[in-house]
């Protein structure tokens, strides 16, 4: 980033709002198509039942509540960038951190869609939630899933007002540059900002206190879905590490899944001077830390299950390497603590083909690392006679499917409508501008 | 009849900025100041006390974690049965949903904060603002009567100001 | 303080070469340790004995590694802020190769602590027999120190080239600082780097083996997964705490003058994050057991979380260790305050010890009564003289300060 000044970043960032070709909306209409097949899987499932998805006794929660678990983890590594890092005074984190935290707020909503989809009558969703009826009846706020139900929309909540305070100088600055009806748009989405020392004064505190909450929400929420697991008996399920665990995890994916999609951006955007590899590199460093931690976790639950001398616990960690989902176990432990091994080597963390192979694999291996640990759990349970496959059917699939239209959907719209790159913080890590003399101390 | 002007000077320099905003202050004169970025170095220039958000964290935070253990509290006690082998009332998982709502209540009362403090949504047009204030420009407005428009236009000039306008 | 101000003070305080190690203090604490240690065994308490000397060797030996840890985070994260107490937080290492010689007595004493040595777990056999144990503790020890000497090593050779730098390099450094200068100081700060990937790793490896050995095979029926993990994040907490107790001390030496409230604002801040992680991490296995409420689990917490004496103790080591410093260190004034800072890190660390007698005196005292006290404090002031000696050795020898290491810069006057 270096020689830049202020106003370039302004107008390179802003430049990335332009209107749009065709193959934009090429690209956008087919995520929403994609998306609006995965709803009429959704209803075609809602018309039939729950028979028409491949969950039945004993595996009854598949490939949906995998798909939760997957989303909410990719919604971590947002509040990583934005927040922790934040925290941390880390400096790479400012010009990516903008589309991190966008990711977040769509995947929770992602994700929040499943455990209404799971639910199969959806309509009695808010059963879930304390709300005072003739029945006298509460939600059980000792059930792991009432705790996940509070503690996603708490995500969602925080996240997605964490995200509008972010934008509003730079909705300022866009709204400065457009025209016509977008100026009216933006004008009230920036909330009046000007930059007086008054606004930025409370600003600044308001950021910091908000980096401070999400921070320790964002390892709750991760530890809370752990827990719909780890609070149960049962064998593979059962285990203390599972919280921070799958804090790790949902990081690795999270990340991942930013590389993966801000490759693309930068190049699409003409922004490589402001989304550096210094960037990548340094997420990709992160990247391997939470593979090492994943990969501790995965064997030190292997040996602890011998250890402990429990035979149930035994047969299914030996299961799951070599019975019916062995391929996927194997997927898992090889794309999430093996492949990430290779950034070790700076030129595979400094290349942009080895940054998105990895980072693509890490992701279909966060996948299976959900899929192993749900299906193979409930499938082979304490008693041998109720034991029993999965497999998914095209509904679920369908639906999955969907998802990815949703998702992708909305980031394509947040990457033409609102700035993906932070101007305001960017401009903040360019040296200050002086008559005498710039430095970049601050 | 004196008539109050707002004028308005634009800076490209912080080390500039920071002269004058130190010397309108020995001056003891009310002015605003602009800034595409949040900076130091004009933070303390300006010597402002430190914001008060963090209050409305704190009174969120408090009132989220008594209102998260009672909620779970309240609707257990209400629903007396043993559940799953734990008894109706216990704060070991209730811990979760008083965290919950700590950060929940906390975070909102954040953004209540800022939104009190800072008086957003505030759409009414500042006088003295210009739109390269959020681009590059660091500027700076102060109310003053007709009369010293041309004094201060000259001060300005003299810290190295870009433009100085008035209205 | 500029550099040159700062190469002089670290040559001065080197080239003293403080002979006077042994002040009658640490003297009298050596003393009360080995009298606490023969007098207990003579008088039959041997159990006793053996369990203040394991409390002790977990806790310390955790400290020491925790410090030099911390020094490693800091190098991988580049931090700036941190450099003036890098030097300090790697001087505990100087307590590493004693716990070698300290391990012998566990091995000597064992089978007082490990139920399972004379009554061998079945299953469990291959892994928990004593020689195999030892051995797995020995290596571990030896692996752990021997890295963190060449690490620190490594880095005081860089320091004493940059201080000596043109000068003339005093006796007892020459051998040092044969065919080496300042010019190879960038290739070993690369080799550095990867060194402290290196230690990062075979530590959370290493103290995992520890724990589970050292700790949760006192009682063999008792599985965590989540319990090595639990140790080595207690013990990096443990060393943070400490590393803010030695800086306090530094304060008003010329070496210190570089140190500023800016590092203690953030080390109080790593603490009283690590507060929150431990707290986390205690929580996330008290939840799972108690949900799961499995005999084979639950009998571990409800020993010490519901009879008495640990109840209490339970209560006192949840507060010391987590409440307490949760509410205080969110004050940033408190943290800015390093004679505040070094009495919050005491309560912590206290905290901490108290934690390890909780882990560990239930399964090894296999009652309910409290630990002999005397036993208790006499062992445990005979660990800290050892360690005491073993720092104000390194701090009198070596500079206090990472003057070779190019980010320092940050922290001097006149550059950036």
């Amino acid at each position: 980033m270096e020689g830049l000044t202020y106003k370039q970043v302004n107008d390179s960032v802003i430049n990335t709002l332009a209107p749009p070709r065709k193959f934009y909306f090429a690209i956008v209409g087919f995520f929403a198509l994609l998306f609006a097949m995965g709803m009429s899987v959704w209803f075609y499932m809602i018309v039939n039942g729950l028979g028409v998805a491949g969950i039945r006794h004993p595996v009854m929660w598949g490939v949906f509540i995998t798909n939760f678990v997957f989303w909410v983890g990719i919604a971590h590594s947002g509040t990583l960038i934005s927040a922790i890092l934040y925290l941390f005074r880390a400096e790479w984190r400012m010009s990516i951190y903008r589309s991190a935290e966008a990711m977040t707020v769509f995947a929770v909503a992602t994700a929040g869609m499943y455990p209404l989809i799971h639910l199969g009558r959806v309509w009695v969703a808010y059963w879930t939630l304390p709300i005072p009826n003739e029945m006298l009846l509460w939600p059980n706020f000792k059930s792991p899933l009432i705790m996940d139900v509070i503690a996603i929309s708490t995500y969602l909540t925080v996240s997605a007002s964490f995200f509008l305070i972010g934008l509003i100088p730079d909705i300022a600055a866009v709204r400065e540059k457009a025209t016509g009806i977008r100026k009216k748009i933006y004008t009230i989405l920036s909330f009046g900002w000007h930059g007086t020392n008054e606004q930025w004064r409370h600003y600044g505190r308001a950021y910091l206190f908000f980096a401070a909450l999400a921070t320790p929400l964002v390892i709750s929420v991760h530890s809370v879905v752990s827990w719909d697991f780890a609070l149960s008996i049962v064998p593979g399920w059962h285990s203390t590490i599972f919280a921070p665990y799958f804090v790790a995890g949902a990081i690795h994916s999270g990340l991942a899944l930013v590389i993966t999609l801000l490759i693309p951006l930068r190049k699409i955007f003409k922004v490589e001077n402001i989304i550096t590899i210094k960037n990548f590199e340094s997420m990709a460093k992160v990247i391997l830390l939470t593979g090492l931690i994943v990969g501790y976790a995965y064997a030190i639950e292997y040996f602890l299950a011998w250890y402990s001398g429990n035979p149930y616990e035994l047969a299914i960690f030996k299961w799951r390497a070599s019975g019916d989902y062995a391929p996927a176990f194997w997927t898992m432990v090889i794309c999430n603590s093996i492949v990430p091994l290779l950034f070790f080597f700076k030129k595979i963390r400094t290349s942009i083909v080895g940054l998105l192979v990895v980072s693509i694999l890490i992701n279909v291996g966060m996948w299976f690392e959900r899929y192993v640990i749900i299906i193979t759990s409930l499938a082979h349970e304490f008693l041998p006679a109720a034991w029993g496959n999965y497999s998914p059917t095209w509904v679920e699939i369908g639906i999955s499917f969907g998802s990815w239209g949703f998702f992708l959907m909305l980031f394509f719209l947040f990457a033409k409508f609102l700035p993906s790159i932070s101007i305001t913080e960017v401009k903040e890590i360019l040296p200050t501008p002086k008559r005498k003399g710039g430095s970049n101390e601050h | 009849m004196n008539t109050k002007k707002i004028i308005s000077a634009s800076f490209l320099y912080v080390d500039d900025f920071v002269n004058v905003i130190k010397h309108f202050k020995s001056e003891k004169r009310k002015f605003v100041t602009y800034s595409p970025v949040p900076n130091h170095e004009i933070e303390e220039a300006l010597g402002a006390k430190k914001s008060k958000v963090g209050l409305f964290t704190l009174a969120g935070g408090i009132i989220g974690l008594i209102s998260g253990f009672s909620l779970a509290g309240f609707t257990a006690a209400e629903w007396n049965l043993v559940l799953g082998g734990k008894p109706p009332v216990t704060l070991i998982p209730f811990v979760v949903i008083g965290f919950e709502f700590t950060i929940l209540f906390g975070a909102l009362a954040t953004l209540l904060g800022l939104i009190i403090n800072a008086k957003l949504p505030s759409y009414k047009k500042l006088k003295g603002y210009k739109p390269e204030f959020t681009v590059d420009h660091f500027g700076i407005s102060l109310e003053a009567d007709e009369t010293e428009v041309a004094s201060l236009t000259d001060s300005f000039n003299t810290f190295g100001a870009k433009e100085v306008t008035y209205e | 303080m500029n550099r040159e101000q700062l190469r002089q003070a670290l040559a001065t305080s080197i080239e003293a070469n403080d002979k006077s190690l042994f002040k009658p203090y640490l003297i009298a604490l050596l003393a009360v340790g080995v009298v606490g240690f023969l007098v207990g065994m003579l008088a039959g308490e041997t159990q006793q004995v053996m369990q203040a000397y394991l409390i002790n060797f977990v806790f310390w030996i955790g400290i020491a590694q925790g410090a030099v840890i911390l020094s490693v985070v800091l190098r991988l994260t580049n931090a700036k802020w941190g450099r003036p107490i890098m030097r300090i937080a790697e001087s505990a290492s100087a307590f590493l190769p004693v716990t070698i010689l300290l391990f012998i007595i566990i091995m000597l004493g064992g089978e007082k602590l490990f139920i399972w040595i004379n009554e061998p777990v079945a299953h469990k056999a291959a892994y928990l027999n004593a020689p195999f144990m030892y051995s797995r503790v020995l290596v571990s020890l030896v692996l752990m120190t021997v890295l963190s000497l060449i690490y620190v090593g490594n880095s005081i050779r860089n320091d004493l080239a940059a201080i000596y730098h043109g000068k003339i390099v005093p006796e007892h450094f020459r051998k040092l600082l044969t065919n080496y200068d300042v010019s190879r100081i960038e290739k070993s700060n690369d080799k550095q780097t990867t060194l402290s990937v290196i230690l990062a790793i075979c530590y959370a490896v290493c103290y995992s083996v520890l724990a589970i050995d050292l700790i949760m095979s006192l009682d063999p029926h008792w599985v965590s997964t989540l319990f090595g993990a639990y140790y080595f994040i207690g013990c990096f907490y443990t060393g943070i705490a400490f590393t803010i107790i030695m800086a306090s001390f530094f304060i008003g030496r010329p070496e210190g003058e570089i140190i500023g409230s800016k590092q203690f604002h953030d080390l109080g801040k790593l603490l009283f994050g690590f507060a929150i992680v431990n707290g986390d991490f205690f929580y996330s296995q008290f939840l799972v057991i108690w949900y799961g409420n499995l005999p084979e689990e639950t009998h571990y917490i409800i020993e010490r979380t519901q009879h008495e004496p640990w109840a209490t103790m339970a209560y006192v080591v949840l507060l010391l260790s987590f409440i307490a410093p949760f509410i205080i260190l969110i004050n940033k004034k408190i943290k800015m305050n390093p004679v505040a800072m070094r009495w919050i890190s005491i309560g912590i660390l206290l905290g901490l010890w108290l934690e390890r007698t909780l882990l560990i005196a239930p399964s090894v005292s296999g009652n309910t009564s409290f630990p002999n006290v005397w036993i208790q404090i006499t062992i445990t002031l005979g660990f800290l003289g050892i360690i005491i000696t073993s720092i104000k050795y390194f701090w009198s020898k070596y500079p206090m300060v990472v003057y070779g290491d190019p980010l320092l810069k940050h922290s001097l006057e006149g550059e950036k």
